[in-house]
């Protein structure tokens, strides 16, 4: 097949493998075999936090990350983050909570805001939606960082939930959340923050946990499905991991051939 | 059925995504040159989009500072602050050089030399604050786990100061060890694990049952 | 409250305070703490001094914006300084927008004149690239494509003699990249590093190194230079003492800090403790 680029015919084959193992799994929960999935205790605080909000007659913060949606690591961790965003959205203008959606990347802002406003309408709520819920700060990392600290000094949030992909201004952001006593909910793929977000909030996702919440709270059957399929990944790469280690060291190198090819 | 109600249909969004991913993906693994072609376009069209989207920032912030000035509300002065500087900066970055304006305009690297610069060094600097904080906090012996982290952590500070490594140089070979060891292998084990998480969410969007970055979560409104 | 319980429950204004004097303290009054030559920084000037040879092209990539410069760019300008004394060619660019604004700082601090090289013919800045991880594709597939003009003189890149053997990744040795984070290293790794085998040395803050390091473990990254005090080391090595030897003190007395609060909070943690059984 001299079309296929050399070098990038396993990787082919593999996510071939995963798009199987997804479709596979969707399939069987269309016939209604849905995997369980375990708590994630962060997901399940999200309602407690908005709550808890309300009850203190405090604003909730939703932020969804720093990242644009084009990158190839943090863009899916910004399109999990809108996800959260959305169902977020969705149970605060059911409670009558107030929302603060802070934004860094102007390309993402309409998108937000998009998500805000299309639940208000859904909700009947339409003439509700104030546009200055979600804000533009700043495109620089730290200006975005400095205005956000000085929102939640201000407003204190009773809850501060923070998804996505954050960078440096990770543990600013959750520091001053526990300063002003908020409930945090954080959640990143970044595996230099995740350090930062376990020790400041009080429930972190850690990882690949984020890219699942978008099922775990629409609690969609197909989406759940999904799940599985990633796990059938993850199993088939620790099994080649530990192949691949075993056929090392016997100085094989079948396995770097396979990964040419 | 009206255009305006066609338009506004959830297909619309999710097929345009479902032929972008495409467009990205296929020209990775096939080497097919009017894909590449196509998809080179396209990537350019995205890049021109996220450019003019940049003013929608630039838009929102003056709206919104704007309006505080207008309505005297809290911290009205700083909003002032706050347009000013936007309209010395875009108007000064502007890239006509025949002007004197763009990157190399005094004005331009005044201000970023001599206020953006430093602002931007000490929020960055806060965290060293907010980290002593933290350590002090998390590092506390509740339990073995937690213990773990005192013992690697402390360790881990003490390895990258030149007043313990100076005194105790074996520190440095010790946080070296946990640093190129347990820890290399956990961070293997994220990277890989969150790497497939994306791919899954990749996948999802591909197939088009991942919505919840689009309105309403995907439903019909 | 008994000492003990105020220890406990600290005031975090407190930390901020001490934090504050114990960095300030030796950047007014620098304490002259010896500084041990790590394994980190004799990796990278080994690097830099053996595996760059003459003839070779270079990217020069300050991936980095104002909030990353206290601790990146005295590596940056150790590094520049190094490999100006050798007989390369280097391409400046980044894919950050205030990339081009930290090497116009750096040039304050060296010009390549006074080491002989002449823009254009030794060295040419192509400035900030838009686009990110797909212009970095893109540009390992062609400078000429993905670059119009050069950022100093604004003309175009065939306007330029270092240009003329210069058009993909396959014509570049080696790059040099300083970052504070995306997009980074793992993009240069996926665009350049996999797709064509150029090698590359990256120079990080401390936050990033846990995460660079399976890459460094693994080969993909050539070297790392990890922080401010390996950079400080680095300077030493290169017998130009700068930026990071200055600020090293406050590294060592921060840290010092830190693991005294520890310390003495886990003391007042367990004593505590024993008073409530």
């Amino acid at each position: 097949m001299a079309f296929l680029i050399q070098g990038r015919v396993f990787g082919l084959v593999c996510l071939l493998f995963i798009m199987a193992a997804v479709a596979y799994y969707i399939k069987r929960a269309q016939a209604g075999v849905v995997p369980k999935v375990r708590r994630i205790p962060g997901i399940d605080a999200i309602d407690e936090s908005i709550g808890r909000a309300v009850e203190m007659g405090r604003p909730v913060f939703c932020s969804h990350g720093i990242a644009t949606l084009r990158d190839a690591t943090a863009g899916p961790q910004t399109i999990a983050g809108l996800s959260v965003l959305n169902y977020v959205a969705k149970r605060c203008v059911a409670v009558g909570a107030k929302i603060v959606v802070p934004v860094r990347q102007p390309e993402v802002w309409p998108i937000a805001a998009d998500i805000v406003e299309t639940e208000y309408k859904l909700a009947g709520k339409g003439a509700e939606f104030d546009p200055e819920c979600v804000q533009f700060l700043s495109s620089q990392q730290f200006g975005f960082s400095s205005s956000y600290m000085g929102l939640m000094m201000r407003d204190k949030p009773g809850a501060n939930i923070m998804v996505g992909a954050y960078w440096a201004e990770s543990l600013q952001l959750s520091e001053t959340g526990a300063r002003i006593g908020a409930m945090q909910i954080t959640g990143t793929a970044q595996t230099s923050q995740i350090p930062f977000f376990l020790v400041t909030s009080d429930y972190c996702l850690i990882g690949e946990e984020i890219f699942s919440a978008g099922a775990y709270l629409t609690n969609d059957a197909m989406l759940i499905a999904s799940l599985a399929g990633q796990d059938v990944g993850r199993i088939f790469a620790v099994l080649l991991g530990l192949l691949g280690a075993i056929v090392m060291t016997v100085g094989s190198r079948i396995f770097l051939d396979l990964f040419a090819m | 059925m009206k255009m305006g109600e066609v338009l506004k249909r959830i297909e619309i969004p999710i097929a345009l995504t479902i032929i972008a991913t495409l467009l990205q993906v296929l020209p990775y693994y096939f080497d097919i040159p009017a894909l590449s072609s196509v998809a080179s376009t396209t990537t350019n069209a995205v890049l021109l989009i996220v450019a003019y989207a940049t003013f929608v920032g630039v838009i929102s912030i003056l709206l919104v500072h704007g309006k505080r000035v207008q309505r005297r509300s809290e911290g009205w002065h700083f909003s002032i602050l706050v347009v000013v500087f936007v309209a010395i900066m875009v108007l000064t970055g502007l890239p006509l050089q025949e002007f004197g304006l763009g990157t190399n305009n005094s004005i331009f690297n005044w201000i970023f030399t001599y206020i953006l610069t430093p602002l931007g060094g000490t929020t960055y600097s806060i965290l060293a604050f907010f980290i002593t904080s933290a350590a002090v906090r998390a590092f506390k012996a509740r339990n073995i786990e937690a213990a773990i982290v005192l013992v690697s952590g402390t360790l881990m500070v003490m390895g990258n100061a030149p007043i313990f490594t100076n005194s105790v140089p074996v520190l440095a070979d010790i946080s070296l060890w946990i640093r190129n060891i347990p820890n290399m292998a956990t961070m293997r084990g994220v990277m890989i694990g969150a790497a497939l998480g994306a791919v899954a969410l990749a996948v999802r969007t591909l197939m088009g049952i991942e919505r919840g970055y689009l309105r309403g979560g995907g439903g019909d409104e | 409250m008994s000492i003990m319980d105020k220890i406990n429950n600290l005031d975090r204004r407190i930390i901020y305070l001490l934090a504050w004097i114990f960095v300030l303290y030796p950047l007014i009054f620098p304490l002259g703490l010896p500084i041990p030559i790590s394994s980190d920084a004799r990796a990278w000037h080994s690097y830099v001094e053996n595996n760059i040879h003459d003839g070779d092209t270079v990217i020069f990539a300050p991936m980095y914006g104002t909030s990353g410069m206290p601790e990146l760019f005295p590596m940056t300008v150790a590094t520049m300084k190094h490999i100006l004394e050798k007989d390369v060619k280097f391409v400046v660019l980044s894919f950050w927008t205030e990339g081009p604004l930290v090497f116009n700082a750096l040039l304050r601090q060296v010009d390549p004149a006074d080491y002989g090289k002449v823009y254009g013919v030794d060295w040419i800045n192509l400035g900030y690239i838009p686009g990110s991880e797909t212009a970095m594709g893109a540009l390992a597939t062609s400078f000429q494509n993905s670059v119009a003009n050069d950022y100093v003189e604004r003309r175009p890149l065939s306007d330029f003699p270092i240009m003329e053997n210069i058009y993909t990744a396959t014509d570049i040795d080696l790059i040099i990249s300083f970052e504070t984070g995306t997009p980074g290293a793992p993009e240069w790794l996926r665009q350049w590093n996999t797709a064509y085998g150029v090698n590359i040395i990256v120079g990080c803050i401390g936050v990033s190194v846990p995460g660079m390091i399976p890459y460094v473990t693994s080969g993909q990254i050539s070297a790392l230079m990890p922080g401010l005090t390996v950079s400080a080391e680095y300077e030493l090595l290169l017998q130009k003492p700068g930026l990071a030897v200055a600020g090293v003190d406050a590294v060592s007395t921060s840290h010092l800090l830190i693991v005294l609060l520890v310390v003495i909070g886990n003391i007042a943690f367990f004593m505590t403790k024993e008073e409530e059984k």
